[in-house]
């Protein structure tokens, strides 16, 4: 049970939204965006956030959509895990948020609340970094749209009343070799220790990143870094430079093994985009 | 006809899977009112002071009660636990103040609202430290305890309870063995993690009696405490116990049944719900019992086990609760199933500053097992010897006798057998390390169980069988349903006495004390053995009844008649009988005279010759019966990251006599898979202050479905001679010999001694780094 009062606001539209959170910020409230609700409740219970009052983004339509457009397909932020694993046109999408969660969990988290809530893994975003894709961002202005690689910087850069609506990814896209690892303390359903994303594209391979460091990172200069000539153990020995925070040490797991999941892993990636 | 060997359907189990089966606190009525607990935000701490006022004042408050409100101490065999801490808090969690409020969300809006300031005092996070000459004490008071007798307290340190086993001459036996090998052992506290956490609703009528309704598995326990506790009379109090979503052990003894009759009482006996929330009942409430121990066992050249020395330093947390009979069932069952003449053990219960201990699945025997399985490899190794022959050599016989010299007699299980079904099923000879082709290596382990029920000399049970109009009996026994299938076990046994079909046997589900036959406590693997026992007493009781009246009927001997498949008949002349259905409720004969009246079978069953163990030498005749089995595990480990996947999980287990193979194979499936799962990655993780980190399911991950290996399981059926048509429990069993298979598989694989659980993949990648 959550143990305080809040407002509760359940607009039907972009505009509404903005609008009810400028309002709520002007009276001096600490209102907040949610979707599917999972983090609300869970932390809310146990007294890990508060807020003054919640805007539903639930019955926002363009939030709701899976569409192809010309320029792209497009995914509204709104789409649970679930139903963003059963579009078939983006099997590495698939398989990466299949591993979030559980079943019945995934029924509830959506793309834009993995993405932009609290917890650090994110796990949803790596595909998108990979793919490059678009993100939409609303407003007090109306909506714009960013490379999803400018717009994130340790997480989503988000000003105060904005949320993303959705990320669209371009077609050419659909066949890309993709190679997903993931490794977790026990159970397959926890928290990546690592959650490594791999696609090979005609610039070459590409990694993103999530449990390793406090938040996920896809990064040009590694990219480069691993794509050189060099050797594999030459590649891992000065891959640190690349990776832009420290790894993690938490009641999960050490850094040292996370290091060592890394680079035995990052080596696997290399040799398996090598065979191929 | 035949009832007994087939797999009859649970009786609850169509509303079970429907979910409509209620759980307690699926009822609800608009009198209640809610209790909610403030919880000790240090583990070690002295309360300087705390503030109600602003609980006191908010909407819908009744009452806020705090330590010195409630002059109590709890406790099963220790009383060393007040109600709600009083000057000072021993672990994070600890319950120091509690609301009653119109609503749940009242109830924790004013539990918000109370402020606590605590002390800090120095915080004790393991056996050990408890144990060091300079440790602070948990109980400065424990000489003004009470405590029965089997317990032994040492005042003045850390120590509730000490068991001493001393069997043969342990100089000797050394002296005598040419391979010694000795190591240390250990795993954290941890929880049961019942799917229904703990519940109990408690009023006060306006004569007195007090009605509790609880997730319980001890109903009458509970009545017997209340009176012990708070001196009322027990025939005033009633205690209800549906059906329960897993009991494990956690909801045995007393839970929150006495601390919420005290909310009733504060609010002039109205009716209040007390719920634990996840967190509560993993931390606050009881859990699984920690350990640290060391084995030294020595052996002749050729395996023989000569000697065995043991020290159990169990971490039982603040309060004593199960956890001193624990380490008594442990010291009393201490070598494992393994023919020792030379035993030398003392079982300690040690007071920490960890979240406390009550019984677990398994009651002191997956505990020893671990150490015992564990050193049985390592001297396997040392002797140069298959593990699995080892086992074989030593395993325990009838004409051995136990660690508390007690004679194994012509019921005692077929361990033998065991060891070489599971060796067959788990493909030993096949090899147990294999390295595949893609560099993975595949490894088995093994791990043999035995166990007894730890109970008091004069357990029983009772049983009443009712009947209806068309000659279908209700059965009626004190045995609390907690997932087992019991009730359905006891339906197949009175439906085989009788010769009738199990849908013509119902079941009582709910047990009530005021109205249920008494029954000691559902726990320790004996309702099977137990209640089956008093359901044939009261079968035979019903029988002679109905033989009775129709023997005027027939006008013959009572005892040439027989009855069965719903007559009642005369032996040689199947052919001159009545229909059960209409003697049981009183013969009518054709001009309407009745004779006979209803037959109201009754039966009883307390358990033969037990004693107490002598508390110098642990001599003494403390088991009613001990189930034997044979595990082993098979996993697949990838040697880089010590990742590892369980493949197969084996158990054959000498169950006497199979009643139900279905129920059976779950129960011992679904214990394999929590031992599996406390053994590979539960345990609480403690900061050095002793807060609990993992304190949710966030954090605090069990097995999933689809961790699950393959569960292999077989039967021998050594015959019980006082058991209900030969049975004997297997109810907890199924967990005892799987963490020292589990270990022994990952050990060989490795070839790095695992001795402390649980076995992540990044403890076994640690040690194998510091052992290169």
């Amino acid at each position: 049970m959550i143990s305080f009062d809040f407002e509760y606001y359940r607009p039907d539209s972009i505009k509404e939204a903005t609008d009810v959170y400028a309002q709520l910020h002007e009276e001096g409230k600490s209102p907040l965006y949610f979707s599917g609700g999972t983090e609300v409740i869970t932390m809310a219970r146990k007294g890990a956030l508060k807020f003054d009052a919640l805007i539903d983004l639930k019955n926002i339509e363009e939030m709701n959509v899976y569409r192809k457009d010309e320029d792209g397909i497009y995914f509204g932020a709104n789409m649970t895990l679930n139903e963003a694993a059963e579009m078939k046109d983006f099997p590495l999408i698939r398989e990466v948020v299949r591993t979030i969660g559980d079943h019945t969990i995934r029924n509830r988290i959506t793309l834009g609340g993995n993405i932009c809530g609290r917890l650090p893994y994110r796990e949803a975003l790596l595909p998108f970094l990979l793919y490059d894709a678009q993100v939409y961002i609303a407003g007090i202005n109306g909506i714009k749209a960013l490379s999803i690689n400018e717009a994130f910087n340790k997480r989503l850069v988000l000003s105060k009343g904005e949320f993303v609506i959705g990320f669209k990814v371009k077609e050419s896209f659909m066949d890309t070799k993709y190679l997903n690892i993931r490794k977790v303390k026990t159970s397959e359903i926890d928290y990546p220790l690592l959650h490594i994303a791999s696609i090979k594209d005609e610039e070459g391979i590409k990694i993103a990143v999530s449990g390793l460091c406090a938040y996920p990172f896809r990064s040009y200069e590694l990219d480069k870094h691993i794509n050189c000539n060099s050797e594999p153990d030459e590649i891992i020995n000065n891959v640190y430079q690349f990776i832009p925070g420290t790894i993690k040490e938490d009641n999960i797991a050490s850094a040292e093994y996370r290091k060592a999941l890394f680079e035995l892993n990052l080596e696997k990636i290399l040799e398996k985009w090598g065979e191929a | 006809m035949g009832s007994i060997g087939i797999s009859a359907v649970r009786k609850e189990a169509k509303d079970k899977v429907a979910g409509r089966l209620k759980y307690l606190n699926d009822y609800n009525s608009p009198d209640l009112l809610y209790g909610a607990l403030k919880t000790s935000t240090f583990a070690h701490g002295r309360i300087k002071s705390i503030d109600i006022s602003e609980a006191l004042k908010m909407p819908g408050v009744r009452a806020v009660l705090t330590g010195k409100d409630l002059p109590y101490r709890f406790g099963i065999y220790l009383g060393d636990k007040p109600p709600l801490a009083i000057e000072k808090v021993r672990y994070y969690g600890e319950p120091v103040a509690a609301v009653v409020a119109d609503s749940q969300r009242e109830a924790d809006e004013a539990v918000e609202a109370i402020k606590v300031e605590y002390e800090a005092l120095e915080v004790i996070n393991s056996p050990t430290e408890a144990l060091a000459d300079s440790a602070v004490l948990i109980h400065e008071n424990m000489d003004e305890y009470p405590h029965i007798d089997a317990i032994r307290p040492e005042p003045g340190s850390n120590i509730a309870n000490r068991t001493k086993i001393r069997k043969g001459n342990i100089k000797e036996g050394f002296e005598k063995s040419h391979v010694i090998v000795e190591e240390t052992f250990s795993f954290p506290p941890s929880d049961h993690v019942a799917m229904e956490t703990r519940a109990a609703v408690a009023e006060i009528l306006g004569d007195g009696r007090i009605v509790i309704h609880s997730t319980t598995q001890a109903p009458f326990v509970v009545k017997n405490l209340m009176g012990a506790y708070f001196g009322v009379d027990p025939g005033k109090v009633t205690v209800i116990a549906h059906a329960i979503g897993g009991g494990y052990g956690g909801k045995a003894g007393m839970q929150l049944e006495g601390l919420v009759y005290l909310l009733s009482k504060a609010v002039g006996g109205k009716k209040v719900k007390l719920v634990n929330t996840r967190e509560q009942d993993m931390i606050t409430s009881p859990g699984h019992i920690g350990l640290e121990a060391k084995a030294r066992i020595g052996a002749s050249k050729e395996g023989e086990l000569m000697a065995a020395e043991l020290l159990f330093m169990f971490d039982s947390g603040a309060y004593a609760d199960y956890a001193v009979n624990i380490s008594r069932a442990a010291a009393i069952g201490c070598t494992g199933p393994y023919r020792v003449p030379n035993v030398w053990c003392d079982s300690l219960c040690v007071y920490t500053n960890h979240p406390f201990a009550t019984a677990y699945r398994g009651f002191g025997h997956i505990e020893l097992a671990f150490v015992i399985e564990r050193t049985m490899d390592i001297l396997a190794d040392k002797l140069n010897m298959d593990s699995m022959e080892l086992r074989m050599k030593n395993a325990i016989c009838k004409g051995d006798t136990t660690p508390t010299q007690s004679l194994l007699d012509s019921n005692t299980g077929d361990l033998k057998a065991c060891i070489k079904r599971t060796a067959e099923m788990i493909g030993w000879q096949e090899g147990s390390r294999v390295v595949t082709e893609d560099g993975k290596i595949r490894a088995k382990g093994f791990g043999c169980l035995w166990k007894a029920p730890a109970m008091p000399t004069n357990t029983d049970a009772g049983a009443i069988i009712t009947f209806n109009e068309d000659g279908s009996i209700n059965v009626h026994c004190g045995v609390v349903e907690i997932g087992q299938g019991i009730k359905t076990g006891f339906a197949q046994i009175a439906a085989e006495k009788f010769g009738i079909d199990v849908e013509q046997v119902h079941v009582i589900m709910d047990v009530n004390t005021s109205i249920s036959p008494h029954d000691w406590a559902t726990a320790a693997s004996r309702g099977l053995m137990m209640g089956g026992r008093a359901i044939l007493s009261a079968c035979e009781d019903a029988i002679s009844q109905i033989k009775h009246t129709a023997s005027q009927v027939l006008r013959c001997p009572e005892e040439d008649l027989h009855v069965w498949g719903g007559r009642v008949f005369i032996k040689e002349e199947e052919h001159i009988g009545l229909l059960v259905k209409d003697v049981a409720l009183g013969y009518v004969y054709p001009d309407g005279n009745a004779i006979g009246g209803q037959v109201i079978g009754r039966g009883k069953y307390i358990s033969r010759r037990l004693t107490g163990i002598d508390p110098d030498t642990g001599k003494g005749n403390p088991a009613l019966e001990w189930t034997l089995g044979a595990q082993a595990v098979e996993l697949e480990l990838d040697p880089t990251d010590c990742s590892y996947r369980i493949i197969k999980a084996a158990c054959t287990m000498d169950v006497g006599k199979l009643i139900n193979p279905a129920m059976a194979r779950g129960q011992i499936a679904g214990g394999m898979a929590m031992a599996l799962s406390f053994a590979r990655q539960e345990g609480f993780e403690f900061n050095d202050r002793g807060h609990v980190i993992n304190r949710d399911l966030r954090s605090y991950k069990t097995l999933r479905i689809g961790d699950a290996p393959e569960y292999l399981v077989d039967y021998v059926e050594t015959p019980q001679g006082d058991g209900p048509y030969g049975a004997r429990g297997l109810g907890e069993q199924g967990v005892i010999g799987i963490p020292g298979a589990l270990a022994n598989a990952l050990s060989r694989a490795l070839g790095v001694p695992f001795n402390h659980l649980p076995l992540t993949p990044e403890s076994l990648w640690k040690k194998r780094r510091d052992n290169r």
